[in-house]
């Protein structure tokens, strides 16, 4: 059997997501939910992505400092793997949003800044896989790539925080006066699944981003062989 | 740095030398308001601000990024003899904005002539006007240097820009509707200090990486 590295924390997620699938349908809900009734089981497999998502774009904008500062191609390689990970989990954050959303609100898309904001967040992104795909040159596409990452994170963290501020009303829970999960858990029982399945699914899209950068690594030993050969 | 006085002066000489691409953007301004007239002749104020920003960014795009995209590598390498790359990216911005000013001034006058005056109070939009338009700029000269060394500058472009800008927009739309009813100074205050707040922070960012952007 091969050796699997860094085995703890694949354990450690295997074991929170688990626990957060199982014990997250079975826990009793607060009774006075109104509206959000069951729906409100979505803190733990919605609002996770969104701190994962942040912690993991934030790793990627680190490695890619690191990058332009000591040229290092793995560090880049990591940087890039870690952003396509954080792009996946914003859209799987949008796409159970919008689950909940078409069961809740009646539509998967309302006029809501933290839904906007992360549809123009995730279009920046789109913009980062462009620049990995239409530059061939493999130096110059780690420079760009890693100058546009870096300019556009602190862009996209300015956005997700000016752009409900700046709204009037949302009808997200959890933003401004609207409903807030913290006011209908008095028993402080949600708490016990939701913080696990924050860390929980940062690791399991940590563990994707590392399978991504090792086969990465792997294509680029093979050519460097090819090349030598 | 002071050489970054004379290169901008040769940067605006070299737009002046291009009649054709200045007055092409001008026009292009032209046309776009005046097609906003004809399909939506009565226009109200909170449609005037939002409708206002659209035409500033997509007519002015082109001619603040072309400078870039119309550079061939021979011409980043002869800059690199001369300039640094931080000089070289102060005096772009500066030109840029100048032009942004020229462009941004021109359509307040042209929307306010065809659309009838409808803005209350005129000095707040002006001055919400030229700092939001100081940030457009500053990110589109960034982020079209980044663009003009893709393989496909032209389509990428508009790709890489106008996500970019959606923050400073929002906040400039907002601060401008304000302006547009005429609430007074005092409370387009907090919309102006994000404002230039942001426009320090790009401004970093992009005299940081420049050089890494740069490197041939």
């Amino acid at each position: 059997m091969a050796k699997i590295p860094y085995k703890w924390y694949k354990l450690l997620a295997v074991l929170l997501l688990g626990y957060t699938l199982i014990y997250g349908l079975l826990i009793p809900l607060p009774t006075d939910v109104g509206i959000l009734d069951e729906t409100i089981r979505n803190l733990f497999y919605h609002v996770p992505m969104w701190f994962g998502m942040m912690l993991i774009l934030m790793a990627a904008w680190i490695y890619s400092i690191l990058y332009l500062q000591n040229q290092n191609p793995n560090h880049e390689i990591i940087a890039r793997s870690l952003t396509y990970s954080g792009i996946l989990m914003g859209l799987c954050g949008l796409f159970t949003g919008m689950f909940w959303g078409y069961n809740t609100w009646g539509s998967p898309w309302t006029n809501d800044p933290k839904l906007n904001g992360v549809a123009v967040g995730m279009t920046m992104y789109a913009g980062y896989w462009l620049i990995q795909k239409s530059v061939n040159e493999g130096e110059k596409k780690a420079r760009l790539a890693s100058v546009y990452n870096i300019f556009i994170f602190p862009l996209f963290i300015a956005l997700i925080f000016v752009m409900p501020k700046l709204a009037k009303f949302s009808i997200h829970p959890g933003s401004g006066e609207s409903v807030n999960f913290k006011t209908y858990n008095k028993t402080n029982n949600m708490e016990m699944v939701f913080y696990p399945a924050i860390i929980g699914w940062t690791l399991f899209f940590v563990w994707i981003a590392e399978i991504t950068a090792r086969y990465e690594l792997i294509k680029q030993r093979k050519e460097n062989e090819k090349l030598f050969a | 740095m002071s050489s970054i006085p004379n290169t901008v002066k040769f940067f605006i000489q070299s737009e002046w030398k291009n009649k054709f691409a200045l007055s092409s953007v001008f026009i292009h301004i032209f046309i776009a308001v005046l097609i906003t007239y004809l399909s939506l002749p009565g226009i109200d104020k909170p449609i005037f601000s939002s409708l206002f920003w659209l035409i500033v960014i997509f007519t002015t795009i082109q001619g603040i990024s072309k400078s870039f995209l119309n550079m061939h590598k021979g011409h980043f390498l002869y800059w690199h003899q001369l300039l640094s790359p931080v000089e070289f990216l102060v005096s772009k911005l500066i030109t840029n904005f100048v032009l942004m000013l020229m462009f941004t001034l021109f359509s307040i006058f042209i929307f306010l002539i065809i659309h009838g005056f409808i803005v209350d109070d005129v000095f707040s939009f002006l001055l919400i006007a030229i700092i939001t338009g100081a940030g457009i700029s500053s990110v589109f000269t960034i982020s079209s240097s980044i663009a003009a060394k893709t393989d496909h500058p032209g389509m990428l472009l508009p790709v890489l820009t106008f996500p970019l800008i959606v923050p400073l927009l929002l906040i400039g739309v907002k601060a401008s509707k304000k302006a547009t009813d005429g609430l007074g100074f005092m409370t387009l205050l907090p919309e102006t200090l994000i404002l230039l707040g942001m426009n320090i922070l790009i401004l970093f960012l992009g005299i940081l990486l420049v050089k890494f952007i740069w490197k041939e």
